[in-house]
């Protein structure tokens, strides 16, 4: 494998969500927010992180969400789903050696059981509190989503010992940024022109970057201001990487998608 | 030497913005009732929460800025917790314990005007009062509990050690109840006839209790499902009275001032 080092954002189509869904108190109104996912390319191995919506929803998310596909509206082609998408970067979806699940809420987890070399990362947290959530979370986690034939592998990431670094070299660095669920964790791309703090939902948008506005949906709050720091004392060590939000629909235009890769 | 009952002391009330109380409740105005509570027992009575703090019925703009457009108080000085105690014929100078469920800036009255009494606080819940995260710098307000001449008396309990008998006889006992803020306690209290459970906010109101809407305010969602489901367990065990934090169609049903529960 002689790939270099790249990171490919993948679309994955969009939600309309309830504007309180990202933002505390956002109200009832329609929001639109993008759900991407992430293709890097590593000498070692390919590597995706995040997944977006299973490739199911595409094709029938009442059937396949139930009424929650009422409040989460999806606009997804079955085109658009992670293993399509990696697909059409003309990776071998078989060849992904690693998935890196952000965490199992219903729009995170479209990777799993469609890349069937790859080992898959997750928090033990949170593969347990998916499987146990309490009555407020328990929308949010779909078992038809994460029950499938996977291989997984359990991550013990704690505020002690946060990072897991992926290939030993420092590219790819899985940190533990809990807050928004049990056991989210984010990635640190250290590419060596643009560096990337990929968030996920530790940070889903500028807004919560600035701390204008909680999100609106969290089960720690305190530790989603942890996370963040976090995430910002990495972004200061890489010399100013650029943080790609988890759901920001402004900052999604800014970035580069697709074959037009950060390296 | 008085028996053992509890008064539900009148706090005045607050004007709120729905969304306050409830998750995603919206802007709209609710009223919500601050109550304290007055327990007599044969060694020494007893504090539990504060309401107010007594500035708010004098200067309420001046001690709180700008906040009180958002967060309205209707309260009088003989509503603070120190003349409402004193309306029951009790010296403030003869309470033993003012014990605090939290700090938030609607449960802090009492710090400071009972001037013999131990002030039982959780210890994490003073520290992070000190140092809040952003988005709780504006419920904690320091000039109510950085104060001189405090008798602190902290308590660490945790999870697997819940629970601190005030006089070791099993009547009254604060119990740890965080999620809604980090060191959050509550008040079990085995009465002869109506034992009670006073939830603070650990519970609200009615709706969280019975687990239809997530509060509008929690630092930690699953501690406050954790701790909802910890105080029922004494309602039950108890054949217990629950009371809640800020719920008015509630607070229209129960006993206040003079009479009590016993």
């Amino acid at each position: 494998m002689s790939d270099d080092l790249a990171v490919h954002i993948i679309d994955g189509g969009t939600m309309v969500v309830p504007r309180q869904g990202i933002f505390q108190n956002g109200g009832p109104e329609d929001l639109v927010i993008p759900v991407p996912s992430f293709l890097i390319r590593h000498p070692k191995g390919h590597v995706v992180f995040e997944g977006g919506n299973q490739l199911d929803v595409a094709a029938d998310p009442r059937g396949y969400w139930g009424p929650i596909a009422d409040v989460f509206k999806v606009h997804m082609e079955p085109e658009q789903h992670v293993r399509a998408q990696v697909e059409a970067l003309d990776v071998d979806p078989e060849e992904v050696r690693y998935v890196i699940v952000s965490h199992l809420h219903l729009d995170h987890t479209g990777s799993i059981g469609h890349f069937p070399n790859a080992e898959f990362l997750i928090h033990r947290k949170e593969w347990e509190y998916a499987h146990g959530p309490e009555w407020f979370s328990a929308g949010v986690y779909m078992p038809q989503d994460f029950n499938r034939p996977t291989k997984w592998t359990y991550l013990d990431l704690d505020e002690q010992y946060p990072e897991y670094d992926l290939y030993g070299d420092g590219t790819i660095k899985i940190v533990f940024t809990p807050g928004h669920s049990h056991g989210h964790m984010s990635v640190v791309a250290g590419l060596q022109k643009e560096p990337l703090i990929l968030a996920g939902d530790a940070i889903d948008a500028q807004a919560h970057y600035d701390e204008q506005v909680m999100p609106g949906w969290y089960v720690d709050g305190s530790a989603v201001v942890r996370s963040l720091a976090r995430l910002k004392g990495h972004q200061e060590r890489l010399g100013g990487a650029l943080v790609i939000y988890g759901h920001d629909i402004e900052q999604w235009p800014s970035l580069k998608v697709g074959r037009a890769a950060y390296a | 030497m008085s028996d053992l009952a509890v008064h539900v002391l009148d706090g005045g009330t607050l004007d709120v913005p729905r969304q306050a109380i409830y998750h995603h409740g919206g802007p709209e105005s609710l009223v919500i009732p601050v109550p304290s509570f007055l327990i007599r027992h044969p060694k020494g009575d007893i504090v539990f929460e504060g309401g107010n703090p007594r500035e708010l019925a004098e200067d309420a703009r001046g001690y709180w800025g700008d906040l009180v457009d958002a967060v309205t108080p209707d309260m009088g000085v003989s509503q603070h917790v120190r003349s409402q105690v004193e309306a029951l014929d009790v010296d403030p100078a003869d309470i033993r314990y003012v014990l605090h469920s939290h700090l938030h800036m609607d449960h802090t009255g009492a710090i400071g005007h009972f001037p013999n009494a131990s002030e039982v606080v959780h210890r994490q819940e003073l520290a992070y009062a000190y140092a809040p995260d952003w988005f709780s710098d504006f419920v904690y307000k320091r000039p109510d509990f950085d104060r001189e001449g405090i008798n602190w008396e902290f308590v660490d309990l945790i999870e697997e050690a819940p629970e601190f008998d005030v006089y070791g006889d099993g009547v009254v006992k604060l119990v740890f109840t965080p999620g809604h803020s980090v060191g959050h306690m509550s008040l079990v209290v085995e009465l002869e006839d109506q034992p009670l459970v006073i939830a603070g906010d650990a519970i609200d109101a009615k709706p969280h209790y019975e687990e239809e809407v997530m509060p509008g305010w929690y630092l930690d969602g699953p501690a406050n499902v954790r701790s909802v489901h910890r105080l029922k367990r004494y309602e039950e065990n108890l054949a217990a009275f629950t009371i809640f934090g800020h719920d008015l169609e509630q607070y229209g049903t129960l006993r206040t001032g003079a009479d009590a529960y016993t």
